[in-house]
């Protein structure tokens, strides 16, 4: 599995939640950068970090939001993942992340299971790439 | 009978419908007509149309030259007949033709007979004396209509009422008397002009007349004031009225100087040849057996109409005579009579109808007497031309017959009295039956005091005295006995310049005063109805000058909703149109509807007051055109602008709230679902809360422990996912929820759907989040149930799900896998788990509902509640 082994951003502003997937995605053996929990910070680190997969919650602390920073990091790292979280379902905010370089778009509460299964595909991915 | 028709008649009428309506009725009896409206028109005319015949003048011509003028005028230049027409019976207009050769006198609306009986009077009268005018005698008219044809005549003409009293006499015979009218009228003919020894005979002749209903001819005599005796051939005339002896004409010829001539040509018996040859009056000798005439004088020849004797002599009677006789015997046959009665009486005297050569017809008296010469009996006479007297004579009875007859078939009381005693001297039907109906004697010569009351008759002597004073007065007179208000007119009644009596025309009244009388209350009660209308109600002149417009009338509610105490009040504040518009352009426009349509309906006005308080008109009206009159009616309305105004405010301030409401609504939406957000992100905390802190823990059933609680969690805000989601933020679609929680358990649960099947029959129910979240943590035990224990990994089965509404709003679940069941002997209560035990504890607690858990080939788990149980939580 160590060739699956993959670079992770977490942008969470809810602490416990960044923590939860933090712990749970080091436990699976990918390497977790610090959580963020602020959209331009988010752009920042991402340039420096060059994350393989990010989880980007919706909502964020500044007025950055997920959908913002997503279209922003996408635009320097193209090949970037990004696995959105939001509590809201709300179509149009759905159909727009789903444009902007999307794994996955995860309802809160979080099912780890689906976490997993996603995780799994990218580390394929890329193993398939490399 | 004259010939009339095709004759050109002058209508001389100022009122051009008169005329009109005049001329049709001429034009249908076969006249030409010519008209003329003012008398100046009239004078033009008859010198400018020689081929009018005839003239009808209105007296009354308006401003010009009048009716009496313009006949002057005419008859100065023109002989040719005029008959006044006029719409007063007033003496004073008739007496306005005194002096004007009137052929009649016609009241207009008299109606069509009477007109043409007039017209074709006139045309006879003008032919009689155009004949007279031959002669030269010069007869001066100047009496009023009623004795003017009388007057004329140079015969002696007398009207004798039914008991004995002259009731006319013409102006001839009052000048061979030497008497005055007045001295004569309603005196006792015989016992003032007959010589006493006569009366006797006289009396016999009157019974006579009025047995046989016969003209009669007699000689007698009659006294002058100065006591000469006339002596006169008299023709009598009774005249009848519908059957009944009315009066008595008598005409007479004065033939005192022929019987003088008569008695000295016996005398003078020398002279009796040269008298024959040149007397005056013809003379024929006939042959008593042959009829054959063998001699005549000069005059005969003249009379017959021939050149010489010898045309004469050798003819007989028969040659002279028109066909018939005036009774209508052939002349032959009344011959033979008249000679045999000479022959055996020795003399006869009748009137024979003549005709001449040129077939023209005249009328003589004829003296026929017998005599004897050398013992053969010869028959002689004499012959007076009467055919002017005959004329005048069937002419005067059809006009005092035409005259009476409008005098008496009128209802109207005609009367007239001498001007010193106040003795009847006249009167008509209607006030003879007025008497007779009553039972009180009356007659010609009767005293106010024979026919009234003393206290009456005392009033109608004053009326008279005052007659004669004033010449003229009206009076309007309540009857004491019969309470009839009439109207008397009261006129003097003058011959040559002295005044000889007073004429009374009276009308009846009574109908037309209560007539009035109703009127007047009909107005009043119309004026009261207008008055205490709650409408304004005017009427005021239409005019260009704005700033001044006269009410002709305004009534009460009109003052009222100007806020005025009195009417003057409204007539000094309001009468100016600005006053009262206060859009003056509006003003305009209404006018110039009116003007256009005649009516305006439903027009509102807006007014300011002179307080500054602002009324509202709402206004009908309509044009009189004719008069440039409107008529308006006004409707204040200033409390229904008012409340239109409120209302339309208010409606705007519904709207501004309802806008206000609808913000706030979405507002709260917004706030709502930031709720459901932050409640659902809060459950995702406490899942990962919980996740971290188990991952402490290495202890399977601590783990477990740990999972059921975050999958609880999860079912939970899968709730508020949903609500957040739906359409009203309240409720949820049930299936929807059921759907989504079996994925979200069967994920979470790596369950593989190749052995475990969940099949679901969910309808489509809506619920409250009160019925949600319970249910949901229900679903999640039992699927949780069946997931960990129900199953082998190998075998799999099916999970079987339905929830319907039964009723009044009661949801059933029936819950139900084919695994292995509950262990035998298992109680919830005592045997279950916490999950069970909760399942329990949230239908019967939460849900007030009920509930069974069993084992059947598996396990099921029948639960049903009302859904509206929370109902009444909610807003």
């Amino acid at each position: 599995m160590t060739g699956g082994k993959m670079k992770i951003m977490i942008v969470e502003d809810e602490t416990w939640s960044a923590l939860m997937i933090a712990n749970y995605v080091s436990t699976l053996g990918h390497h977790c950068v610090d959580p963020i929990a602020a959209g331009n910070e988010a752009v920042r680190r991402a340039a420096e970090e060059d994350p393989d997969v990010i989880f980007m919650d919706i909502r964020l602390a500044d007025d950055v939001n997920g959908i913002e920073a997503a279209r922003r990091i996408a635009d320097e790292n193209p090949r970037v993942k990004i696995a959105y979280m939001s509590a809201y379902q709300d179509a149009d905010v759905v159909e727009e992340a789903r444009k902007i370089n999307c794994i996955a778009y995860f309802n809160k509460p979080l099912d780890m299971g689906e976490i997993k299964e996603m995780l799994e595909m990218c580390s394929e991915s890329l193993l398939n790439k490399a | 009978m004259t010939e009339v028709y095709g004759k050109t008649i002058l209508l001389v009428e100022d009122d051009r419908s008169t005329a009109y309506i005049e001329k049709l009725i001429l034009e249908n009896h076969d006249f030409k007509v010519i008209i003329a409206s003012t008398g100046e028109e009239a004078v033009d005319a008859t010198l400018t149309h020689n081929e009018i015949n005839l003239v009808l003048m209105d007296i009354d011509l308006g401003d010009g030259m009048d009716g009496t003028a313009a006949a002057t005028a005419i008859l100065a230049v023109r002989d040719i007949p005029v008959i006044f027409l006029s719409s007063h019976a007033e003496r004073e207009i008739v007496e306005k033709t005194e002096g004007i050769t009137s052929y009649g006198y016609i009241l207009k609306n008299s109606g069509e007979a009477v007109l043409m009986a007039g017209i074709r009077m006139a045309f006879r009268l003008f032919e009689a004396r155009s004949l007279e005018r031959k002669k030269d005698t010069d007869l001066a008219i100047t009496r009023d209509f009623n004795n003017m044809i009388i007057d004329m005549s140079p015969a002696f003409i007398v009207a004798i009422d039914p008991f004995g009293k002259t009731m006319m006499m013409n102006r001839s015979m009052l000048d061979a008397l030497g008497y005055s009218f007045g001295e004569v009228a309603g005196k006792d003919y015989v016992s003032m002009i007959v010589p006493e020894r006569d009366r006797e005979e006289l009396a016999a002749v009157f019974e006579l007349i009025i047995r046989d209903r016969e003209k009669t001819v007699n000689v007698n005599r009659i006294l002058a004031k100065d006591g000469r005796e006339l002596i006169c051939e008299w023709h009598g005339i009774p005249v009848f009225k519908e059957g009944i002896y009315n009066f008595f004409i008598g005409v007479g010829l004065d033939i005192t100087e022929r019987v003088k001539a008569e008695r000295e040509s016996r005398e003078h018996s020398g002279l009796r040849e040269r008298l024959f040859a040149s007397s005056k009056m013809p003379i024929i000798v006939m042959d008593a057996l042959t009829y054959e005439y063998i001699e005549c004088n000069a005059a005969a020849v003249e009379i017959y109409g021939f050149d010489s004797a010898a045309d004469i002599i050798g003819k007989t009677p028969l040659d002279f005579s028109a066909q018939f006789q005036y009774d209508g015997m052939p002349s032959h046959e009344k011959a033979k009579n008249y000679i045999a009665e000479a022959l055996s009486k020795g003399f006869v005297k009748f009137e024979w109808k003549h005709r001449r050569p040129d077939g023209s017809e005249w009328d003589a008296e004829v003296h026929l007497m017998r005599f004897n010469n050398n013992g053969n009996n010869y028959l002689q006479f004499t012959l007076i031309d009467i055919s002017d007297r005959k004329k005048t004579e069937r002419a005067l009875v059809e006009s005092e017959m035409l005259h009476a007859s409008i005098i008496n078939c009128t209802s109207d009381l005609i009367w007239s009295v001498d001007s010193s005693e106040f003795r009847i001297i006249s009167y008509n039907v209607a006030l003879k039956d007025y008497f007779n109906i009553r039972g009180i004697k009356f007659e010609i010569g009767s005293l106010p005091e024979d026919l009234l009351p003393a206290e009456v008759a005392s009033i109608w002597r004053e009326y008279y005295s005052r007659a004669l004073r004033d010449k003229t007065f009206s009076v309007e007179y309540t009857s004491p006995v019969t309470g009839k208000i009439l109207h008397f007119h009261f006129n003097t009644l003058k011959r040559e310049g002295s005044e000889f009596g007073i004429s009374v025309f009276g009308k009846d009244i009574t109908e037309k005063k209560l007539a009035e009388v109703e009127l007047e209350s009909a107005k009043k009660k119309y004026q009261q109805i207008l008055e205490n209308s709650p409408v304004g109600i005017f009427q005021r002149k239409l005019q260009s000058n704005e700033h001044e417009n006269e009410y002709t009338f305004f009534n009460g509610s009109l003052v009222e909703q100007f806020e005025c105490s009195s009417k003057e009040e409204f007539l000094k504040n309001y009468s100016r149109v600005s006053d009262r518009w206060a859009e003056l352009e509006n003003y305009e426009k209404f006018k110039k509807e009116l003007v256009e349509n005649k009516k305006v309906s439903g027009w509102e006005i807006k007014t300011v007051l002179k307080t500054g308080k602002t009324k509202w008109f709402l206004m009908f009206a309509y044009l009189e055109e004719t008069v440039s009159l409107i008529n308006g009616f006004t409707i204040d309305i200033t409390e229904i602008k008012t409340l239109e105004r409120a209302l339309k405010e208010s409606e705007k301030e519904i709207l501004i709230s309802r806008e206000r409401v609808s913000a706030s609504l979405r507002e709260k939406e917004a706030l709502l679902k930031e709720l459901y957000h932050r409640t659902k992100n809060n459950m995702q905390v406490m899942c990962a809360m919980i996740s971290i802190q188990s991952m402490k823990f290495h202890d399977n059933d601590v783990l477990e422990a740990f999972k059921d609680l975050e999958f609880r969690i999860r079912s939970m805000a899968l709730v508020h996912q949903k609500l957040y989601q739906s359409s009203d933020l309240s409720n949820i679609n049930f299936c929807e929820y059921i759907t989504d929680l079996a994925d979200l358990m069967k994920k979470s649960f790596s369950v593989n759907s190749k052995y475990i099947s969940i099949d679901l029959a969910v309808e489509q129910i809506m619920v409250t989040i009160d019925v949600a979240i319970p249910c949901g943590l229900i679903l999640n035990e039992l699927f949780s149930n069946s997931f960990k224990y129900a199953f082998s990994k190998e075998a799999g089965g099916t999970i079987r799900l339905s929830a319907r509404i039964k009723g009044n709003d009661i949801i059933k679940f029936e819950y139900s896998d084919d695994g292995r069941g509950l262990p035998h002997g298992f109680e919830v209560s005592r045997d279950g788990k916490m999950g069970l035990q909760s399942i329990v504890s949230i239908v019967k607690n939460q849900l007030q509902g009920s509930i069974d858990i069993r084992s059947n080939n598996g396990f099921e788990c029948d639960f049903s509640f009302n859904k509206s149980l929370y109902k009444a939580r909610l807003p």
